[in-house]
């Protein structure tokens, strides 16, 4: 019982000293990662990502501060866009990382988030715009403390640049039916389950087939999604960072 | 076999008894959520963990059943023997030949490895099916009647039972492990002495599509060609050493390489069962490599394409035509190797401070 009480506040203590550590390690522990993101063509927002709950995003946007608070479990967003005068969120859910938690927290999957006031709601997945379903943020070096998943390599050993394919949405480009932005589309479309993605999941699973293209052609004909100028993110001045 | 992480099921039967109400802390005792205003990368230093799980033999069980079950699916009745040689190639495609010749001539050093690969599917089982041992254990008996399972702990490597042992004994202290381990696949195969070892190299290097992966920067054409021949040169193998146990070794070695091809964590397919994309275990989540290692439980209708193909391929490799091993690894035009969005490996750093639910 005791030996438990010792071992709680070693671990306090441990903590305390890893976060003194880390705050004075950090370049710029005031306001964290700040970047300017794309939300509609040519129009960039600063973004920040702070630190220790790098979950989160603060929006400066229409000379308002809006926050985004994401949810236990939720990805660092991946997309952060303008429809009609409001901002929108996706992100990736694993939360379910283990075998038990997957039944409670259901299967890796999209969750989108509408702007309301100068915070966030979640919408359902058949509720949000088609039109901006794209991934605009990537972050340099990948999200911070991932790996980059930014390129690939094709079958004959060409560098694919999964911003190339954001910017361009040529859905004639080879291996655009085979990128992240035309799964994008079939989990809000059709199957917000990952195992559609992956080939996992029940057998009855509603799967995205790669290599027909016609649901990338048709999703792009019927929505009309945004065209983005540069969907890189660019490091906000130090003297804007505050907001 | 290479690296260790550690997740909150119990491992052994010190864990198990100790689980039930002794000294040792467990998660059922002592729970911290981020709801209670700690920042997450303190989640998991507060999360004890009372599991350890090995990588890379978490999906063994799921080898050993595809092939075993490819066999029934044929009618093949194999002897004991046979069974158990065929069960070792099934899980261990990566012995080089002089361990390969080693085990099948019952000399030489034989890896532990060797037989730890089934009595670690055993353990697995039953740390899942902790609640009804027995049953579990009557079950596996029942299915695989030559294995030992009464002393299945000892097969368990030492560094296994190292890190069971001091779970067991500092509990919560190894909870940090538990991370996605990213830092074990750059250095050990960054390690002089171990960059060139085999199963080192079959993991994170240029050997990786034995398990239907690839290392970056690899294309997926050349993966597709390595994969086709290192099959076909089993198969040649199995049918040049007859019936002996090598050849069935060799013949299980083929199958894994096969039932990895259909394993969504290795490679993804289309609908038609082209490849579509080889993923990178350096650059991987090993939380969403394991899941999907458990192909029955966890993509049935890949679990039953791995068996009809690997059926197939038997029948291949004990027919006497011609070993067109291609048709097993057709290539969509593309493919890619890569890592799908969402299964990204953390950093060392976020490796140590991520929690549970602090991202993947």
């Amino acid at each position: 019982m005791f030996s438990h009480g010792r071992e709680t506040l070693s671990c306090w203590l441990f903590s305390v000293v890893v976060a003194v550590f880390l705050a004075g390690c950090s370049q710029d522990k005031a306001t964290g990662d700040c970047f300017y993101v794309e939300i509609a063509p040519a129009k960039f927002v600063p973004v920040r990502f702070p630190y220790f709950k790098d979950h989160d995003l603060v929006i400066k946007y229409n000379g308002n501060v809006v926050t985004y608070k994401s949810p236990p479990g939720v990805n660092m967003p991946e997309s952060l866009m303008e429809y009609n005068g409001k901002l929108y969120v996706l992100a990736f859910d694993t939360s379910a990382r283990r075998y038990e938690d997957r039944k409670k927290y259901g299967p890796w999957r999209w969750r989108c988030f509408e702007q309301d006031g100068k915070g966030f709601k979640e919408i359902p997945a058949s509720s949000f715009p088609r039109s901006i379903a794209l991934i605009n943020i990537w972050r340099p070096n990948g999200f911070r403390g991932h790996v980059s998943r930014r390129f690939s390599t094709g079958t004959n050993g060409e560098k694919i640049d999964q911003i190339d394919l954001v910017r361009s949405l040529d859905t004639e480009n080879l291996y655009f039916a085979n990128c992240e932005i035309a799964w994008l589309w079939f989990m809000l479309e059709v199957n917000n389950d990952f195992n559609a993605i992956v080939g996992g999941g029940p057998r009855d699973t509603v799967r995205y087939n790669p290599s027909d293209r016609s649901f990338v052609r048709e999703f792009k004909a019927k929505y009309k999604p945004t065209q983005l100028t540069t969907v890189e993110l660019k490091p906000v001045p130090r003297k804007d960072r505050r907001f | 076999m290479i690296a260790v992480i550690v997740a909150n099921e119990p491992l052994h039967r010190g864990h198990m008894s100790a689980a039930s109400g002794s000294h040792l802390v467990t998660s059922q005792h002592l729970t911290f959520s981020v709801d209670r205003g700690y920042p997450r990368w303190l989640h998991s230093w507060f999360n004890p963990v009372s599991r350890v799980d090995i990588l890379g033999l978490a999906d063994l069980p799921n080898h050993v059943a595809v092939g075993l079950d490819a066999m029934r699916q044929l009618g093949i009745n194999l002897s004991a023997e046979q069974a158990e040689c065929f069960s070792r190639g099934l899980t261990l495609p990566d012995l080089p030949d002089a361990d390969l010749n080693g085990i099948a001539s019952g000399k030489g050093d034989i890896p532990m490895a060797e037989l730890l690969a089934l009595k670690m599917e055993v353990s697995k089982k039953l740390a899942l099916l902790r609640q009804n041992l027995d049953q579990a254990k009557n079950q596996i008996q029942q299915r695989y009647p030559f294995l030992d399972l009464d002393d299945w702990y000892d097969w368990l490597p030492p560094a296994a039972r190292w890190v069971g042992d001091q779970a067991a004994k500092y509990g919560r202290r190894v909870g940090y492990w538990r991370g996605d381990s990213t830092f074990i696949g750059p250095i050990l195969s960054r390690t002089p002495g171990l960059r060139n070892n085999r199963t080192i190299r079959t993991h994170y290097g240029n050997l990786a599509y034995y398990h239907g992966m690839g290392d970056s920067g690899a294309s997926a054409a050349v993966l597709q060609t390595n994969m086709v021949s290192a099959v076909r040169g089993l198969l040649e193998d199995f049918r040049k050493n007859g019936n002996c146990c090598r050849a069935y070794i060799e013949l299980g070695m083929a199958v894994h390489m096969l039932t990895d091809s259909w394993t969504p964590g290795h490679v993804q397919r289309d609908a038609s069962g082209s490849i579509n994309l080889f993923q990178d275990y350096n650059r991987q989540s090993i939380h969403f490599h394991e899941y999907y290692d458990d192909l029955a439980s966890h993509a049935p209708a890949a679990y039953d394409s791995a068996v009809n193909r690997s059926a197939w391929l038997i029948q291949m490799a004990t027919g006497g035509g011609p070993l067109d091993v291609g048709v097993f690894f057709p290539l969509a035009p593309d493919a890619r190797v890569g890592v799908v969005p969402g299964t990204e490996k953390a950093t060392f750093w976020r490796t140590l401070f991520s929690g549970p639910s602090g991202g993947y």
